[in-house]
């Protein structure tokens, strides 16, 4: 290890994954691909840091200051991997129905609130796990 | 639709974690004497603390506990093809892999898998 990595309170990205599950739901129902859009736009900053998606802004202002400390923390970098995930499945959700691509849209925004609901009712953050593996095959290549 | 996705990934999820910490065994312990318990880690990651403190509290004279950063040695991920943190791994004397988890195990099912390999 070179330096330590950037930590972040795991209940932030859970909250971020719950909310970001209500607004799939929503968007899975309504097939609106506005809102997928803005989805995408929430998941771009995200991406940039977990901390500044405005669901985390959320988290950090109203509901952190309500809780203990955390009791553990984890490694930012895959949080923000899987960001890039959740922006890519949205943003092309987005593009698919805004084109008329009902199917498309549907099973790509599918994709995506499977992923979020499992983070958020589970903490299996399936982003997470595939930075994971991706940093291992590099490492193996 | 959404109703259907949600309910799938709840099956996922709770078959996900019903795996979570189970001790599955490996191969039979060949060798008896001291026992290592080889763990995988990654820095920041909570359930290896977890793992660590129980790794911790049951180690003594016949009980090893090691403690290796997957990413930083990656020969021995692959050697013991670790994917996920934390892995933990019990080596009968020989150094072969007897049990393995990924997840933080019970204590007792951990207690009782040591009193097998030992």
């Amino acid at each position: 290890m070179t330096e330590r990595p950037p930590l972040l309170d795991p209940r932030g990205p859970r909250f971020v994954a719950a909310v970001t599950t209500v607004v799939l739901v929503v968007i899975l129902a309504t097939g609106s691909g506005w809102l997928a859009l803005a989805q995408a736009a929430v998941f771009a900053l995200g991406a940039l840091g977990p901390r500044r998606s405005p669901y985390a802004l959320v988290y950090a202002k109203v509901i952190r200051p309500r809780l203990g400390p955390p009791g553990e923390l984890e490694d930012v970098a895959p949080v923000r991997f899987a960001q890039r995930v959740g922006l890519v499945f949205t943003l092309a959700a987005a593009v698919a129905y805004l084109a008329g691509g009902w199917v498309v849209g549907t099973v790509l925004a599918a994709c995506a609130l499977g992923a979020a609901f499992l983070n958020a009712a589970f903490g299996l953050c399936l982003g997470c796990e595939a930075y994971v593996l991706l940093g291992r095959l590099k490492a193996k290549s | 639709m959404a109703v259907a996705v949600l309910a799938v990934a709840t099956i996922f999820g709770l078959v996900w974690r019903s795996r979570q910490g189970r001790l599955v065994r490996v191969a039979e312990a060949a060798a008896s004497g001291p026992v290592t318990l080889l763990q995988f880690s990654a820095p920041a990651c909570g359930p290896c603390r977890q793992v660590r403190a129980l790794c911790e509290s049951l180690a003594g004279p016949d009980v090893r506990h090691v403690e290796v950063d997957a990413a930083a040695d990656p020969d021995r991920s692959r050697e013991f093809d670790v994917l996920r943190t934390p892995t933990l791994l019990v080596l009968d004397a020989a150094g072969t892999p007897v049990w393995r988890t990924v997840g933080v195990p019970r204590r007792a099912d951990l207690e009782a898998a040591l009193a097998g390999v030992r």
